[in-house]
């Protein structure tokens, strides 16, 4: 016998509930757009307690550090406020750098170092920032047009992106979640062009590195070189899509703009 | 992965809007709350031997448990009805 979720089953019926959650979340991630900047609930897959094996579990996507007492204090770091000091600007924590994640006293060290999960997808979004030049004067004007492009890894259903982990309690009402961030690297010469404006990019990891990233009893230096480990540009694709993709039912359709130049590959 | 016609069910003052899914090794439904509560993913599952088998509801991914035996109750209460 197996226990899944805590529910005594068969070892054929644990085998085939996992093959149901699995199937279940890659449907899902397919269709669906996220936008972090609404901390939603996102499927993860973090080790079990043993780490013999994973488990899919909702996680808030936004990274809530301990210090941060109630739902209001994560309200006012992720929108900015003011206080005796000047104006706090908002921390979305929705991504952890990881050429700065392990540094002494980084609110992502614990996490990095015993929380490490993953965060499955099909593709993901970003904007190029083009900036129009001014016909009378010459130079660009100051305000960039956005063009939104898909990007997924090529000949790859779906992908791994690694992340860390957190659980939070409300020390108020008792809420508990458990968050997540998701972690950058330096952008490819593909994400270089794409996402120009940050020249970032997640750290995509294929199985075996996602592997040893979620189970590996891996020293600092191990996990830094997973860390930025970047995927390369001929394995992945980007194409332009229409403006208003996040409302479209397949928002992943090829959509051309009029006079923006193509990516150089 | 095959999407089958959604319906409706009244329960605990909640109007839920369930779409059945039928995937390569199971079933699930997935439903909407009228509360505005994130969607909720849920599959049948059964714990026992050839002799005695309990049948029970179980959230996908994990952490709605007691959620996915209410209201996986109700999405059996409303197909019994509908095949009689």
């Amino acid at each position: 016998m197996c226990y899944y979720y805590g529910q005594k089953v068969s070892r054929d019926e644990y085998i085939r509930l996992k093959d149901v959650e699995r199937q279940w979340l890659r449907e899902q991630s397919q269709y669906a757009v996220i936008n972090g900047f609404n901390y939603p609930k996102c499927t993860v897959l973090k080790a079990t307690d043993d780490r013999r094996d994973f488990e899919l579990a909702d996680m808030e996507w936004g990274f809530i550090p301990n210090y941060i007492r109630t739902r209001e204090d994560v309200k006012k770091m992720r929108s900015g406020y003011k206080d005796a000091k000047g104006f706090r600007p908002p921390l979305t924590m929705l991504n952890a750098r990881s050429d700065e994640m392990l540094k002494p006293g980084k609110v992502f060290r614990d996490a990095v170092l015993k929380r490490r999960c993953l965060v499955l997808a099909t593709g993901f979004y970003e904007w190029q920032h083009v900036y129009p030049i001014n016909k009378k004067t010459g130079e660009p004007l100051k305000t960039a047009n956005k063009y939104p492009y898909s990007i997924s890894v090529k000949d790859k259903p779906y992908f791994y992106m690694a992340g860390i982990w957190q659980p939070w309690t409300d020390k108020e009402t008792g809420e508990y979640v458990e968050t997540f961030a998701i972690v950058t690297t330096e952008a490819n010469s593909l994400m270089a062009q794409v996402h120009n404006s940050k020249l970032r990019m997640p750290t995509i990891l294929d199985d075996e590195r996602a592997y040893q990233w979620l189970f590996g009893d891996l020293s600092e230096d191990q996990i830094l070189e997973l860390g930025v480990n970047q995927c390369p540009t001929e394995e992945m694709g980007a194409f332009t899509i229409p403006p208003n993709f996040r409302e479209l039912e397949e928002p992943g359709t090829a959509f051309v703009y009029e006079g923006l130049a193509p990516l150089v590959l | 992965m095959e999407k089958a016609e959604t319906f409706e069910i009244a329960a605990y003052g909640l109007n839920l809007t369930v779409t059945p899914y039928k995937l390569d090794n199971g079933e699930v439904f997935s439903i909407g709350f009228s509360d505005g509560r994130p969607p909720l993913a849920v599959t049948r599952t059964f714990t026992g031997s050839k002799v005695s088998t309990i049948l029970f509801w179980q959230s996908i991914p994990e952490g709605r448990k007691k959620e996915a035996q209410l209201f996986g109750a109700k999405i059996d209460e409303y197909l019994k009805n509908k095949d009689l």
